[in-house]
């Protein structure tokens, strides 16, 4: 389970402070597919990466299966992360001087699985994401699409138990949006994992339990 | 994977400077130059210091000097390994005339063969040649022929003392060295030909390249104590030591500052090279790499490009330096003809030393990895979402 208790995250700019979360309390239970809603600067991405830990709150608890990770010191965070988590981001991001195939095996390396397993899973993936002729392809090879399947494949190849996808499918048509949504929990539910999705795109209110609305910076709903 | 696997960020290292292919390439393009260019110059700056030993010492005293040494010494004596060449020479201070003037000066017995054959005193003369062995001639200076109005052929008598018989030379030869001690009080004949019986004799060692003096000098005089004197260039002639150390710290100057400035380049370099990947490292963040590994991956790259570029750089800079030292050197005589410490040659042929060789590749690569620190605090302490936010 992931459980927030009055997460605050403020940002100092050249416009002074900006509350972009603000004692913004939920949780969401294990196995469920989550969805953040919100307009564009409601503080969705900020609220994705505190739980993830990219971002440390100012104030408030964050609890990920029980470990509190705004509490983790930042090499105990790392191995936290690369354990439990994947992250799926707006644009893909993904490693420019790595083919997909090695985008994709890097989790897996990182926790320790290498060797024919390694390369097992990363051809599974690949079948998966039906990407396998693209296994030596490099990142600005692809398109947005597949950019966004390939990421969502690295996001989960080491099977970690939270998902965290701030706006995979701002950047696609609706067609193909709707496919990395369903990639994401087809491959997310079986192996049982949590699944966190920031988003503004409302035809994710069919798929997704919870739905949390989030409108400057605090839950303004919370839907299930 | 255990945290901080070398292998394996080596390897991505590798595939990261390989598949940016362009950006490593300009950046190693700069290492290369500018190791190879430091290579180079301070291959010159040892060939200049070489160059002014090579001729003044070669010109005429050796690298080392002995006096006052008894006829029951022989030159094969003196023949140590390391050492050359050992000639033969007695001084007999004296009183020349000729064309109606008398110079006061020192009558340098010779070996004329032997001596035109491993000093470059042969090289200036102006006029004449150098005295035949087994005849009374003589070889003289510039300053000398015009004080007594003598030319060549012309006939001049050496006096020892006023009670002696005089001994008759032909002027054989004219010379100028530009060297003082040379030029005004000295004149050289066959040493056959001079009234020195019994006068203890001066030996001109010459050493083999690579011998220090220190060494021979130690030598001889472990094996010839007082009152034989050995001494060495650098006693002799400490004008011309403190010339080549003022020559040392001068470059030492423009090598340290043209290391800096190819320094600071590669430097800036570098810190642009990793930040501008710095939402790759990002990225990486939020997947779990520690900033141990981080730091490992970018000091592997740093090092790995710094591996390639300086060992290329060091073929590039050895091979420029062999490639002038064996087309005859950098030829500067129209800026030293008129300095004394270039007599002979003006030409000066870069030499590689130890330092040469391993400065440059270990100056790129000490301030690529202190460039590569930057980076990499800037990754540790930065949070991952601000790394990719910003960049």
């Amino acid at each position: 389970m992931i459980q927030l208790s009055h997460v605050t995250k403020t940002f100092r700019s050249g416009r002074g402070q900006v509350k972009a979360v603000t004692d913004v309390s939920l949780s969401v239970e294990a196995g469920r597919f989550a969805a953040i809603m919100g307009k564009s600067g409601s503080g969705k991405s900020t609220l994705l990466n505190c739980m993830g830990g990219l971002e440390l709150p100012d104030g408030g608890e964050i609890l990920c299966f029980g470990t509190p990770i705004h509490r983790l010191k930042a090499g105990k965070l790392s191995l936290f992360q690369r354990r439990y988590l994947g992250f799926v981001f707006q644009r893909g991001n993904l490693l420019s001087y790595l083919t997909v195939a090695e985008n994709i095996g890097m989790p897996l390396t990182l926790n320790g699985i290498v060797g024919k397993v390694r390369n097992q899973r990363i051809e599974a993936l690949l079948a998966d994401i039906d990407l396998q002729s693209a296994a030596t392809a490099m990142p600005h090879e692809l398109s947005g699409g597949e950019t966004q399947r390939v990421s969502v494949a690295r996001a989960i190849a080491h099977h970690p138990k939270l998902l965290l996808a701030d706006e995979p499918t701002a950047n696609l048509d609706t067609a193909t949006g709707q496919r990395i949504v369903q990639l994401m929990r087809d491959l997310g539910q079986d192996h049982g994992c949590t699944i966190i999705m920031a988003t503004h795109d409302r035809e994710i209110t069919d798929i997704a339990d919870p739905i949390i609305g989030l409108k400057d910076g605090q839950v303004v709903r919370e839907e299930k | 994977m255990k945290p901080g696997d070398a292998a394996y960020w080596a390897r991505i290292a590798i595939l990261f400077l390989v598949r940016s292919g362009r950006a490593t390439a300009a950046l190693s393009v700069m290492v290369i130059t500018a190791v190879a260019a430091l290579i180079f110059l301070s291959a010159l700056a040892v060939g200049v210091k070489d160059a002014m030993l090579r001729n003044t010492v070669g010109l005429f005293s050796g690298h080392v000097t002995g006096y006052d040494l008894p006829e029951s010494i022989q030159t094969e004596d003196l023949m140590v390994p390391g050492v050359e060449t050992v000639l033969k020479r007695v001084y007999l201070p004296g009183v020349l005339s000729g064309g109606g003037f008398a110079q006061p000066l020192v009558l340098c017995g010779i070996d004329p063969v032997r001596e035109a054959e491993r000093t470059a005193l042969k090289k200036k003369i102006i006029e004449g040649r150098y005295p035949l062995p087994g005849q009374p001639e003589i070889l003289i200076s510039r300053d000398v022929s015009e004080t007594l109005g003598v030319r060549i052929e012309d006939r001049l008598r050496f006096l020892v003392q006023p009670a002696d018989n005089p001994v008759e030379f032909s002027v054989s030869g004219i010379y100028h060295t530009g060297l003082d001690a040379l030029d005004r009080e000295m004149a050289f004949s066959p040493l056959k030909m001079i009234p020195a019986k019994g006068i203890p004799w001066s030996a001109a060692v010459f050493l083999t390249g690579g011998v220090t003096v220190d060494a021979i000098l130690k030598l001889y005089r472990e094996h010839w104590p007082e009152p034989v004197r050995f001494e060495s260039w650098e006693t002799q002639m400490p004008d011309l030591r403190q010339l080549i150390d003022l020559e040392a710290i001068s470059m030492a100057i423009v090598i340290l500052l043209v290391f800096g400035v190819v320094a600071i380049g590669i430097a800036c370099s570098f810190v642009i090279f990793i930040i501008r990947n710095m939402r790759e490292y990002g990225i990486m963040k939020a997947m779990g790499v520690t900033t141990a590994e981080m730091s490992a991956l970018i000091v592997a790259k740093v090092t790995l490009m710094n591996l390639v570029a300086c060992s290329v750089g060091l073929l590039m800079g050895m091979l420029a330096v062999l490639v002038v030292a064996h087309t005859g050197g950098i030829d500067i005589s129209a800026f030293t003809s008129h300095n004394r410490y270039f007599a002979v040659s003006g030409v000066i042929a870069p030499r590689l030393t130890a330092f040469s060789l391993w400065a440059p590749p270990a100056t790129s690569l000490l301030f690529s990895l202190l460039a590569a620190v930057c980076p990499a605090v800037m990754v540790a302490r930065e949070k991952a979402a601000d790394i990719l936010r910003l960049i």
